[in-house]
């Protein structure tokens, strides 16, 4: 996980990385096991979600009306 | 104040609760960075299960929220035991910080709470704030809150109680994925509800106004939910916990000409009493369609 967080956190920190071709290589060149580079090279995010062992569902605060 | 150890003597526990933004790495400020890597225990509540995972590469003691929500169950209950939790530790004498999506006093009980707890019993407890949903959707529809005005309502509040609503302005509802909700158990709602919603938008808007169901993205390799429907078809569009209506105006900003001309008398009075003054401000008049642009 440790390298796909750095890297999702480099991406975050850096848009330039997400355009077309810059983003393909960014991910080619994260050194990042073949599962992880296939899900992100196509931006799945419950693949990576599923790939990383994450929670299936969140919960979200819910401001209470009254 | 009295404080349970008696005396006034400082307490070494204490809270902090931060932002984390909306987006994996895009947002974390660094004092929100700082007290989480200084805390000695993590608490969690955060949008995306991904996101949790990386918090948890920033502190080895991270400790999700997400355990105290249950289907059916009282979110009132859900929400203190979450605040017993951080201040357990707090009054354990530990350093504790909340890590929360978005800002963590926007839409959000339990920092508040667990802050005000806090300070009530003497801690030394402070909030850090961070990027919300709704800095992102300024940014992500191209609306600066400044230009003809934003007011914002929870949905279901503005469902359960007659707001006045402006129409030259623009109008945010929150959490519209479970708009109308009186159990406060639930975690969505379903057509029907939208539909009084709709029926209540109706009075001031037309059925085909195009609306926007915005969801802030949450991975840098993500985007940004953007939906632009007639208001009629809200009721049968997907909706989730997280999905935020944005009503843009449906009608040009009214000039308040009896208010306008009370102005002008003020400067008026003003030019004649400021004879003397060899340059006196000249008034600006907002132009029709609104305020001059920055």
């Amino acid at each position: 996980m440790s390298k796909i967080a750095q890297f999702l956190e480099s991406l975050g920190a850096s848009p330039n990385q997400l355009s077309g071709t810059n983003y393909a290589s960014s991910v080619e060149s994260a050194g990042l096991g073949v599962a992880s580079r296939d899900v992100l090279l196509v931006r799945d995010h419950d693949g990576l979600n599923g790939l990383l062992g994450g929670r299936a569902a969140m919960r979200r605060f819910v401001a209470v009306p009254d | 104040m009295e404080t349970p150890a008696g005396e006034n003597t400082p307490k070494p526990g204490q809270l902090a609760c931060v932002g984390l933004g909306m987006m994996l790495g895009a947002h974390l400020g660094p004092r929100a960075r700082a007290h989480i890597e200084q805390a000695d225990v993590v608490f969690a509540a955060v949008s995306d299960p991904v996101v949790e995972l990386w918090l948890q590469q920033m502190h080895r003691d991270v400790r999700s929220l997400q355990p105290h929500y249950a289907e059916g169950k009282p979110r009132h209950q859900t929400y203190r035991e979450m605040v017993e939790a951080m201040l357990d530790e707090v009054r354990a004498g530990r350093t504790v910080c909340g890590a929360f999506y978005g800002h963590p006093g926007v839409f959000a009980k339990v920092p508040h709470d667990a802050i005000a707890q806090a300070r009530r019993e003497g801690f030394h407890a402070h909030m850090e704030p961070g990027v919300s949903a709704e800095d992102c959707l300024y940014a992500d529809l191209g609306i600066d809150p400044g230009r003809v005005g934003c007011a914002h309502f929870e949905a279901s509040q503005f469902m359960f109680y007659r707001r006045r609503i402006d129409p030259s302005a623009y109008l945010v509802l929150w959490q519209v994925g479970i708009a109308g909700d009186r159990t406060y158990r639930r975690f969505a709602t379903g057509p029907e509800y939208r539909r009084l919603l709709v029926e209540r938008l109706r009075e001031d808007y037309p059925p085909d106004h195009p609306v926007t169901v915005y969801e802030a993205a949450t991975l840098p390799i993500t985007q940004p939910r953007m939906d632009t429907v007639p208001l009629c078809e809200l009721p049968d569009t997907a909706l989730h916990m997280h999905s935020t209506l944005v009503v843009p105006p449906s009608a040009p900003l009214q000039r308040d000409e009896a208010m306008l001309a009370r102005i002008e008398a003020l400067e008026r009075g003003q030019t004649a009493a400021n004879t003397d003054t060899a340059e006196t401000p000249q008034p600006v008049i907002p132009a029709k369609a609104g305020l001059h642009e920055r």
